[in-house]
């Protein structure tokens, strides 16, 4: 779970209001780390948005004025969305059964949805485009059980690039609802049950309201991470579905109009910085990235 | 506290329930074997034992989270196997279990929820179930704004505002400090009386069975070794464990003679009131510490059983002085004095003749 709590203090590194003392220099090391690989490059590419190729904000009027990109825009936030909601579907009913087996069960359940994680995306990408060719296992398990008749195209288009996602995404949304749903006192579904409630009824009046911490942290994860995805819709998916990563890539590379790609960035940064703004306006952000504090 | 409750209360005389044969076995090991209890209805019955005894097995199978092994569970005469949310039975938690994102009037208005009262009546119980636990004030605080005992107060009220048939309470106040926890026992007998409710209690501490129960059902190793009011259980416990465990004891561990009216525990020759135990079986005699007497050297105590011994340790209680006392052979024995009330008072060292009247000491199985 580490990783969840690293992302975390990125997000909200701690306050330097207190008392500065010797030790604080200690701090010089990794500011000027951040300074250099991090802050500096990010003020270079707000720089050359505005620059490039001529001073003013005429990169952003394209942007705006142009069909192709304002789609792109939108088109990534659509994508980002699915992959959220499947991965939600999928992970949450996941961390729940984690949460309710066996000690042994759930270590294996774990070890499951982290192995993937531990490698390379590349190979987990080109692994789905052997899985979801017309010949491949997906179809042809579902033809063989009769499900379909002629083979699904599952590659190189809209549903690929979500199936691609949600699975390289869905630790993402597991962990941090796993966490969350550790910490719930099990007493609490004992007691709305002794109190006359019916299980599912339990389950939504307790047991759910007491997750959704987990619920808010990993969706917004996932959200943010696959607003800036690109070797995956890259590989499953076709110029059609091109997200703002991609269109990047080609601006830098193909048009190279570094102006243009640089101002697609700014878009993208300002994007999530809004996304985490609205968020943070409905819940406590410090609480759902797995800060102090139990379920409330 | 106010009986705001019991004037709305339903006249439904408070139910029985009665545990027969009950066993919970996982694998090799009872957690709970052949457990029999008859409580009255409006009983207050506590579960008394050592952690482990699976005292909180037979609550859980009451309650109904437990699938007993064998056995079978009735409440008001009818066997009981529907599931929890089914049961109408009241339950406090050592945790509290309060739900964290409702207020304490949410928490208390849930049961109620989800029998589907009318808003109404909803709003009327629950104020009333808090005003009884003297927290009317505090209807819009969530849990983790109330201190310890106030929110246990509010898991009370929880239990209570549906009228469950039974209320169950699994060392509800192991959490709190001393003080707060003499004033909730009182506090607690108090409301279990007024309404009129059958109530089972689970808890570790002798001295809170004591203070609250109508009588006490000992438990050990998984089944029940005495039942009975606490004066019982006191004076006359019925094997070695539950005298051991209730209140301080001075025991003796050997074997009757062949005519019963000795106990021969090593060197020691006790004369021992007439007893029902056999006399080859294991036996040890009790003799409470306050039914101690300290005499000087050489006195002549007729109808007594008397030993030498040397003062080890005296310790001032306030009301009362304990004395540590070491017979020759290394037996250690106990005796306590309500100060000013000994006919004696030995110094630190001093040799001296304990005493106690035969009838004084009680006869118990060494075993269980």
């Amino acid at each position: 779970m580490a990783s969840i709590t690293d992302s975390a203090d990125e997000q909200n590194r701690p306050s330097l209001q207190g008392k500065f003392n010797r030790w604080t220099w200690l701090l010089l090391p990794a500011l000027l780390f951040l300074a250099i690989f991090f802050i500096y490059p990010l003020f270079e590419i707000l720089q050359r948005s505005v620059t490039e190729p001529t001073l003013g904000i005429s990169n952003f009027v394209e942007f705006f004025q142009s069909p192709v990109f304002s789609a792109v825009l939108f088109n990534t936030l659509k994508m980002s969305f699915y992959v959220m909601f499947f991965c939600l579907l999928i992970g949450y009913p996941y961390a729940y059964l984690m949460n309710h087996s066996s000690r042994r069960v759930a270590g294996l359940l774990l070890i499951a949805v982290l192995i993937p994680f531990w490698s390379s995306i590349l190979v987990r990408t080109y692994a789905w485009t052997v899985l979801l060719q017309r010949t491949g296992v997906v179809n042809s398990m579902l033809i063989g059980i009769g499900i379909i008749e002629k083979p699904l195209k599952l590659l190189r288009n809209f549903p690929g690039i979500v199936i691609g996602m949600t699975h390289i995404l869905l630790p993402f949304m597991v962990l941090p609802i796993y966490s969350v749903m550790q910490r719930i006192d099990k007493d609490f579904v004992t007691a709305a049950e002794s109190l006359g409630a019916r299980p599912f009824r339990a389950f939504r009046e307790i047991y759910l309201p007491l997750s959704l911490p987990g619920v808010y942290a990993g969706s917004l994860l996932v959200f943010v991470v696959a607003l800036g995805y690109y070797i995956t819709p890259a590989l499953l998916g076709s110029p059609r579905e091109t997200m703002m990563g991609a269109m990047v890539v080609q601006q830098v590379q193909q048009v190279l109009d570094w102006g243009m790609g640089s101002a697609l960035g700014v878009v993208l940064l300002i994007t999530t910085l809004v996304i985490l703004g609205v968020v943070g306006r409905i819940v406590n952000i410090n609480e759902v990235l797995g800060g102090s504090g139990g379920p409330e | 506290m106010s009986n705001s409750m019991t004037n709305n209360r339903s006249s439904i005389s408070p139910a029985p329930v009665k545990i027969q044969e009950l066993a919970k076995h996982y694998g090799a090991i009872k957690a709970n074997d052949n457990v029999n209890l008859d409580i009255e209805g409006g009983e207050f019955m506590t579960l008394l034992g050592p952690s482990g005894s699976g005292k909180t097995t037979t609550l859980k199978m009451v309650a109904g989270f437990v699938e007993p092994t064998s056995g079978s569970v009735m409440i008001d005469n009818k066997v009981v196997t529907e599931p929890p949310h089914k049961r109408d039975i009241g339950m406090v938690f050592q945790n509290y279990a309060l739900f964290p994102h409702m207020t304490a009037a949410q928490n208390v208005a849930f049961p109620l929820r989800m029998r589907s009262v009318p808003t109404q009546e909803r709003d009327e119980r629950v104020k009333n179930a808090l005003a009884m636990v003297d927290l009317a004030d505090r209807m819009d605080q969530l849990p983790r704004q109330l201190s310890g005992g106030q929110q246990q107060r509010v898991a009370l009220a929880r239990a209570l505002v549906f009228e469950p048939r039974v209320v169950l309470m699994d060392e509800p106040l192991g959490a709190l400090d001393k003080k707060l926890r003499e004033n909730l026992q009182l506090q607690i007998r108090a409301i279990q009386q007024d309404l009129d409710i059958t109530m089972i209690y689970v808890t570790h501490d002798q001295e809170e069975a004591l203070v609250m129960s109508d009588r006490i059902a000992v438990f050990n190793n998984g089944k029940i070794v005495q039942v009975g009011t606490g004066e019982a259980l006191y004076e006359r416990p019925e094997t070695r464990f539950v005298a051991d465990f209730i209140g301080e004891s001075n025991i003796f561990g050997g074997r009757l003679d062949a005519d019963g009216s000795h106990l021969k525990s090593g060197d020691l020759s006790l004369a021992v009131p007439a007893t029902m135990i056999a006399s080859s079986t294991p036996a040890a005699l009790v003799v409470r510490p306050e039914r101690m007497r300290l005499n000087r050297l050489g006195t002549d105590l007729q109808g007594s059983n008397s030993l030498e011994a040397k003062v080890k340790d005296i310790i001032y209680l306030g009301s009362e002085r304990k004395y540590e006392l070491e017979h020759a052979n290394g037996t250690v024995l106990i005796a306590r004095h309500q100060v000013g009330r000994s006919n004696i008072t030995p110094e630190i060292g001093e040799n001296i003749l304990v005493s106690w009247k035969i009838e004084h000491g009680v006869v118990v199985t060494d075993e269980g």
